[in-house]
């Protein structure tokens, strides 16, 4: 993984954020949103691949990347708020928000709580519930905590922070606070089931999301009930793909990740209200 | 550099002259189209574009494409003994397979009944390994099909330019229709049993329930997370915004999947799990 040292973008004061953000390229609005412990820099090539069609912003999380914390827990909600704050600080009116990860729990919450400024969202290897990651990686992210720092400062994840980090040494208490995170219980069937904003749900054949969970988030969103006709009619605006030989830790790099999400973008459906 | 001209031809295979095409050079890939179908219909879009980097074989099946019908009905088991029997007469012992549909249910018969012929194995579009595949109201719809119901389709107009007898339309389309409704599938453990890497693909409004399709990934190895126990030899692929009738023509996507399963390397063997 490649550490970013440029620095191309701007801050924005929002909900108590010093929130920082990069734009690449021109035309319709799409928030990209990294994983957790990641920075906008994560997605490779794939930012390029999208930019080339549309505006991408690349939007660094509450503690993440070049946005400092600030004295509150990190939850999806929140950050799903400080995504609809920074929309409207940057008078987008309705924008797409597509996010891998911890970013994909963000931009749902955005999604959820706040549908109006979202027209189209992608969400990339996130559950809608805790259960939906596998076993394995449940446990995981369970045991994320002040034990967890020395394993953590070995890992690539840690050397890109430690090079753009506004305060580096909060790194302890960063990894406190994403195990108070990431090892909670969730169920966001509700919501989710309430949304009307067309969706794209894209994981892995081998990702840390188990491909039955998948389903039942595409099922949730009108899908995988019927076959469509022909012609193409009776599809739901919601939209499935599974990406063959892929994992948690390669899609986010993936061309085939930035080959399933344009035409999605691109297609002429009706918008999210 | 340009493609060698295709070479075409007739095998006499089990009472079948049975038609193929032959294009590019390389490692062979078997290509085998759908029901109603043939070569150019299902695999036009995909095939220049494969033919660059490996030798693409299509196989047309009895009653289908050029390949005239005879006198018994349609069975997986006797299409994938035809296809053995062309593909050992013109010297290919062992390739990989890409089938759509249909051609992906005898590519699936090919690996159980003729393993040693198969490398790997894409099922792409309808992909069942039995009835409990597809949505029951699109059943109740194919029991209330007749053959005249395609007439002017894109299949039949394929067929009018192949067929050596193009007024035998109807005929191919109710032999289909009783072998679709006869058709039982594989029992799970025969699917287990599938040895060679397999990829499955389907649109995400395809025929067939998703979940039937995990069951089947499960069954070939899959579903599990690569992090922790490494990327399984099976893959499953499924295609955003897409139709089983639009799958073929995902000609980007479907090369760029294609062509990174065929030819990322085989696995090792292993000695199999003793708990």
């Amino acid at each position: 993984m490649t550490v970013d040292k440029d620095q191309r973008g701007n801050y924005a004061p929002v909900n108590g954020l010093n929130m920082y953000y990069e734009i690449h390229g021109t035309g319709k609005p799409l928030l990209l949103l990294h994983g957790g412990f990641g920075s906008t820099g994560m997605f490779g090539e794939v930012l390029p691949l999208l930019a080339e069609g549309r505006q991408v912003i690349g939007v660094d999380l509450q503690a993440h990347g070049r946005t400092a914390d600030v004295d509150r827990p990190l939850r999806f909600e929140s950050m799903g708020d400080d995504l609809a704050a920074l929309i409207e600080y940057l008078g987008l009116g309705k924008a797409d928000l597509m996010g891998y990860s911890l970013g994909g729990g963000a931009s749902l919450q955005a999604t959820i709580r706040h549908h109006e400024v979202v027209r189209r969202l992608v969400v990339v290897s996130t559950p809608f519930r805790h259960d939906g990651w596998y076993p394995e990686n449940a446990q995981e992210m369970k045991q994320m905590g002040p034990a967890s720092v020395e394993f953590m400062k070995q890992t690539p994840l840690y050397e890109n922070y430690a090079a753009i980090a506004p305060r580096p040494e909060d790194f302890p208490r960063f990894v406190t606070k994403m195990g108070d995170l990431i090892g909670r219980d969730y169920d966001w069937t509700e919501g989710v089931s309430a949304m009307k904003t067309p969706t794209l749900i894209v994981v892995g054949d081998a990702d840390a999301v188990q491909p039955s969970h998948a389903l039942e988030f595409y099922e949730l969103l009108g899908g995988g009930k019927a076959a469509a006709s022909w012609d193409g009619s009776g599809m739901p605006s919601s939209r499935l793909a599974i990406l063959p030989g892929t994992t948690h830790y390669d899609i986010f790099q993936s061309p085939l990740l930035a080959a399933s999400v344009i035409p999605f973008l691109d297609a002429s459906m009706p918008d999210g209200k | 550099m340009t493609n060698t001209t295709p070479q075409t031809g007739y095998t006499p295979v089990n009472g079948l002259q049975m038609y193929y095409e032959i294009h590019g050079a390389g490692r062979p890939l078997v290509m085998l189209h759908g029901a109603l179908s043939e070569t150019q219909s299902s695999f036009g879009k995909v095939l220049p574009a494969l033919a660059w980097t490996r030798q693409v074989i299509s196989v047309e099946q009895q009653a289908h494409g050029h390949t005239a019908d005879i006198d018994r009905p349609f069975s997986y088991a006797q299409m994938a003994d035809d296809t053995a029997a062309l593909l050992r007469h013109n010297g290919i012992d062992n390739a990989d397979f890409f089938g759509y549909s249909m051609g992906g249910a005898i590519a699936l018969q090919l690996a159980i009944s003729h393993p040693n012929l198969v490398r790997k194995l894409v099922f792409a579009g309808g992909v069942s390994y039995n009835r409990d595949a597809f949505y029951p109201e699109l059943m109740a719809g194919f029991d209330q099909m007749k053959p005249e119901d395609l007439d002017g389709s894109e299949w039949q107009k394929a067929y009018a330019r192949v067929a050596p007898n193009p007024e035998n339309w109807h005929s191919l389309v109710a032999k289909n229709m009783e072998h679709d409704k006869g058709f039982v599938g594989w029992p799970p453990e025969a699917i287990q049993s599938i040895k060679v890497p397999t990829m499955l693909m389907i649109g995400d409004a395809d025929i067939v329930r998703p979940e039937h399709v995990v069951e089947m990934f499960r069954l070939l190895g899959g579903g599990v997370p690569g992090d922790f126990y490494g990327v399984p030899p099976s893959r499953l692929a499924v295609l955003p915004g897409t139709t089983h009738v639009s799958l073929i023509d995902r000609a980007d996507w479907l090369v760029s999947m294609l062509t990174d399963f065929l030819d990322a390397p085989m696995p090792e063997i292993k000695e199999a799990p003793t708990t």
